[in-house]
């Protein structure tokens, strides 16, 4: 491992490399800083402009856009109670009651210090744990391997989605998808409908972009939401001094759940941060000032979601099992620049692989330094007309996709795409299930299909190991699990938190005081 | 019309088309159908499951109205117009030319006034396209009409 690290030094901090990582920390936070506009989504849009690159430099600035969008949720979230991103959900209990009483920017710097260490504590953790796992995945046969893929999806199709039946048909939708084109093992053609452009299946990248970055420019322009430079709290500013050293507890803790919370296929940052601002005000002697605009309230919910980042790549890069919509387009990422998820990333293509990791760590502290920075500019990004934007997400990604094959038929099966992702967001049908089923699908059918001809098609042969027993003793679990919690929760009448993580207006009007 | 409405509109008339889509997989050869056949004949399954409990919950009286704040609609049909458009032409025109014209019009369409802005942010966007595409990526795009009007050839 340290060898490879060593390896990889040089790469990562050649100037391409940096300056790729830095200009996607700024991206990544102004990205965020925009409301209705995602880490998933930018990484969308710009994975098509990184396909002539060197692969480090494209992934660097791929980490950067992820750490930095992360924080830049941050922004919104303080300053007019509007969550940039889904993660940003939390911050909004403490942080905005903070600019209320003129402590926005005291707000905003415990939001970026909390994100960067949490960004880096989760990037150490990417480092540490995969390898090991990856090699624990090298002893996995076909057999372990379908099991694998089977529980990733059923993992992001149950937690994912309040009502598990959506979440399941999304990701039939994907197996569909994954499906198209000319069959590997047999030659035969499906689902092509013979479509010439069909033969080779549905590119990935045209998927990704389709229903990450169409949707939210179609919102964008419908909602309008404009913002208006009064609604940025109290204009009066009052100072009252960080304790740092008071928030120590608080990163230890959130980053601990940040990184376990990413590690769990099906959850996220959202997830992490109210587990972590639930947790901090549970131990808290005066719980009283949680909501009211604690400054613990603020590192909690920032670091625990930064912390979320690194580790939901833990079960992507070494198992290839993405475990969220944001891990799944990285993955996307990785595999244009020919970098197959597995085990293999951590021999083959170790330099690049560790300067991935690595680039997880640097741009953390990239973003300390760009957010004090680009204070001003990324606040008032936030006013930039969405009216105006979108149509410029529309044709950033047209040319993005158009760029990768030459083809106007990705470009018109993207919009057809965008179209059903907007459609799916609107009945409530998550996205994250499709997409990692259009990547997991396949896996699990060559795998299925190699494991029946060395088991000579003899159904025991699928439960002939101990983790094949495990996995799907998983499986089952997590299908069950959400079913008792819902019972649970009809019979106590409160809902848990992981329900209020998915709903946003649940969770206000739970957990925030009255006005 | 309420939300459950919807959703039990969308899940038969998506049963329906599933269905047709799992007839489709049982043409295939035999070890080419097993995983088509299984995924379409659950995801119809599902599809009608989703129908049945939408249209169960229309029984009981509910607040789930769709509500549609004026002008959505139209913004949302406007982009996806002009969308539609820009793609069309784009290879005929070039897409930093198509993006000139693309991005003012959109946004005056959608309800942005400030026409300094709208051209400046066009020309800028469609050279900073043209820099990163034609220039640094060197990609072959279709060849831009600005450019041949400007230049003459």
């Amino acid at each position: 491992m340290w060898d490879s690290i060593l390896a990889a030094l040089p790469l990562l901090f050649s100037p391409a490399v940096l300056l790729a990582m830095a200009g996607g920390t700024t991206i990544g936070v102004l990205i965020g800083a925009l409301p209705g506009l995602s880490a998933t989504m930018g990484i969308a849009v710009l994975i098509p402009l990184t396909f002539t690159m060197q692969p480090l430099v494209a992934l660097g600035m791929m980490a950067g856009i992820y750490n930095g969008a992360m924080y830049g949720g941050a922004i919104p979230a303080i300053l007019l109670r509007i969550p940039g991103t889904p993660a940003g959900i939390a911050t909004v209990f403490d942080g905005h009651p903070m600019a209320q009483k003129g402590q926005g920017l005291e707000a905003m710097k415990i939001a970026l210090v909390s994100s960067a260490v949490g960004g880096s504590i989760s990037a150490l953790a990417l480092l540490f744990l995969s390898p090991p796992l990856a090699a624990m995945a090298l002893k996995f046969g076909p057999v372990e391997i379908f099991w694998l893929a089977i529980f990733g999806l059923a993992a992001i199709a149950v937690l994912l989605s309040d009502a598990p039946i959506k979440g399941l048909i999304s990701a039939c939708i994907g197996l569909v998808i994954g499906m198209v084109g000319i069959d590997s093992m047999t030659g035969n053609e499906r689902f092509t409908f013979d479509v010439m452009e069909l033969m080779g299946g549905i590119d990935i990248l045209v998927l990704l972009t389709g229903l990450y970055a169409i949707p939210p420019a179609l919102t964008l322009a419908q909602e309008a939401l404009l913002l208006s430079r009064s609604s940025g709290g109290s204009g009066k500013r009052t100072h009252s001094g960080i304790g740092w050293r008071r928030l120590l507890p608080t990163w230890v803790r959130a980053s601990t759940i940040g990184v376990i919370v990413g590690i769990i296929p099906g959850t996220g940052g959202n997830i992490a941060a109210m587990l972590s601002w639930n947790e901090t005000r549970r131990v808290a002697k005066d719980k009283s000032r949680f909501g009211k605009g604690a400054p613990e309230g603020v590192a909690a919910a920032e670091c625990a979601n930064n912390a979320d980042n690194a580790a939901s790549l833990i079960p992507a890069l070494t198992l290839g099992i993405p475990g969220s919509s944001v891990s799944a387009v990285i993955l996307g990422g990785l595999l244009v620049h020919g970098m197959l998820p597995g085990p293999e990333l951590f021999t083959r293509s170790a330099p690049v692989t560790y300067g991935f990791i690595l680039a997880m760590l640097v741009t953390s502290i990239m973003l300390f330094v760009i957010g004090r920075l680009g204070a001003r500019l990324f606040i008032n990004v936030m006013y930039m007309p969405p009216l105006l934007l979108a149509p410029i997400i529309i044709a950033l990604t047209t040319i993005g996709v158009y760029a990768i094959n030459n083809s106007l038929f990705d470009v018109w099966l993207m919009l057809a795409f965008g179209v059903m992702g907007w459609g799916m967001e609107r009945l409530g049908i998550p996205l994250a299930p499709a997409v990692l089923a259009v990547i997991l699908g396949p896996v699990a059918e060559s795998s299925l299909r190699r494991a029946m001809l060395i088991g000579h098609h003899q159904v025991g042969f699928l439960f002939s190991s101990t983790i094949a027993i495990v996995m799907v003793t998983l499986i089952v679990l997590t299908i069950l699990v959400p079913l008792v919690r819902r019972l649970l929760t009809h019979y106590r009448g409160r809902p848990s938190t992981l329900a209020m993580a998915a709903d946003p207006q649940r969770a206000r009007r739970h957990m925030e005081p009255e006005p | 019309m309420r939300q459950a409405t919807l959703e039990t509109s969308v899940a038969l008339a998506a049963a329906v088309l599933s269905g047709c889509g799992l007839w489709h997989a049982l043409s295939f050869t035999r070890d080419s159908a097993y995983l088509p056949t299984a995924v379409m004949s659950l995801l119809t399954l599902l599809l009608l499951v989703w129908g049945i409990r939408s249209a169960w919950s229309l029984r009981q009286a509910g607040s789930d109205t769709l509500r549609f704040a004026p002008g959505h609609a139209r913004r949302f049909l406007t982009l996806l117009a002009t969308s539609v458009a820009m793609i069309a032409i784009a290879p005929r025109l070039g897409f930093a030319t198509t993006f000139l014209l693309f991005v003012p019009v959109s946004g005056w369409l959608l309800g942005y006034r400030q026409g300094k802005w709208l051209v400046t942010t066009a020309i800028l966007f469609s050279l900073l396209i043209y820099l990163i595409f034609q220039i640094v990526l060197d990609r072959p795009l279709p060849p831009e009409l600005a450019l041949r009007l400007v230049t003459g050839s």
